[in-house]
């Protein structure tokens, strides 16, 4: 009887280290994977999208400057793969994360280890409909950490594979079940604007609700590629 | 009823590589088990932030 107290004893001692150790792995070294897998996605963006204004170019820049060119608008971005960039401005200064942050195709748990990930039947940046990426808000570097920190006259800056910026005008957040599909729907808000909305957990450390922020385009739209024709669709599909 | 004395549970034990042997087994298939199903799931509990995904996971 005293071995198998003893035996239990032990057995709570290990698990109790064990899950210590998992915690202090998800807090810490989780960012170190993100960080690399970053620099990573830093290097091929680099190699791949033609001189763009990555690091921050002027928010009212027009984005149909560019000339369109329709073969390479429908070009799939494989899963994992650099989908776009994006940060976040008040008044000039970078907000959110200081540092640009790279866009995965695909928003499965493991994609979104790289970084935040784009739900791939939701629209592509400047599309005419509503561009969906979610982010750790915690963890994997926690892209998303402050993203409540957005308010009135923020701007949520993207820029696409063919070196485009996108600058979204912040407009509202809310908080809402992870079941709330509707908020990756075409037009979210009911304005008729194209739109960008992002995704996390609230709150922090926890995955009971999402936190989502949306934001307007500025400027022209192009014409829209989004593949899900419904919000439960696109929040199906998350793997592509 | 006679007790057992500490030479009788001696006597009974396993051999000492098996004991260690068993405690290796056993630690493995933990250390397996936790990174293949008990963290990924804890991780998709409390570090998801889609939508709609639990929509997918729950039984129809």
């Amino acid at each position: 009887m005293t071995r198998v107290v003893r035996g239990f004893g032990w057995l709570l001692v290990v698990s109790g280290v064990v899950v210590l150790l998992y915690v202090v792995y998800l807090l810490w070294f989780t960012g170190l994977e993100t960080e690399r897998a970053q620099r990573e996605l830093a290097e091929t963006w680099s190699l791949t999208v033609p001189d763009g204004p990555v690091a921050g170019g002027q928010p009212d820049d027009p984005p149909d400057r560019v000339e369109e060119d329709e073969d390479e608008e429908d070009e799939e971005v494989a899963l994992g793969d650099a989908f776009a960039a994006l940060w976040f401005e008040r008044d000039g200064e970078r907000i959110v994360d200081d540092e640009v942050l790279f866009v995965v195709s695909g928003a499965t748990l493991q994609l979104l280890r790289s970084g935040p990930g784009h739900y791939p039947l939701s629209d592509r940046p400047g599309g005419a409909g509503n561009l969906a990426i979610a982010g750790h808000r915690t963890t994997y570097g926690a892209p998303f950490w402050s993203l409540d920190v957005l308010t009135e006259g923020d701007t949520i800056h993207v820029v696409d594979r063919r070196g485009r910026e996108w600058v979204y005008a912040y407009r509202e957040q809310r908080i809402v079940a992870p079941t709330d599909v509707w908020v990756l729907g075409a037009d979210p808000l009911g304005s008729g604007a194209p739109t960008i909305t992002l995704t996390t957990c609230h709150p922090r450390g926890s995955a009971a609700q999402r936190l989502i922020v949306w934001g307007e385009l500025l400027g022209d739209p192009i014409e829209s590629t989004a593949r899900g024709t419904t919000p439960q669709e696109i929040a199906g599909r998350v793997e592509g | 009823m006679s007790r057992s004395t500490p030479d009788d549970d001696a006597t009974r034990r396993w051999p000492r590589w098996i004991r260690v042997l068993v405690l290796l087994v056993v630690i493995a298939v933990s250390v397996v088990l936790l990174f293949t199903w008990v963290f990924p799931w804890v991780e998709e509990l409390t570090q998801d932030p889609t939508i709609g995904s639990q929509l997918l996971r729950r039984p129809r």
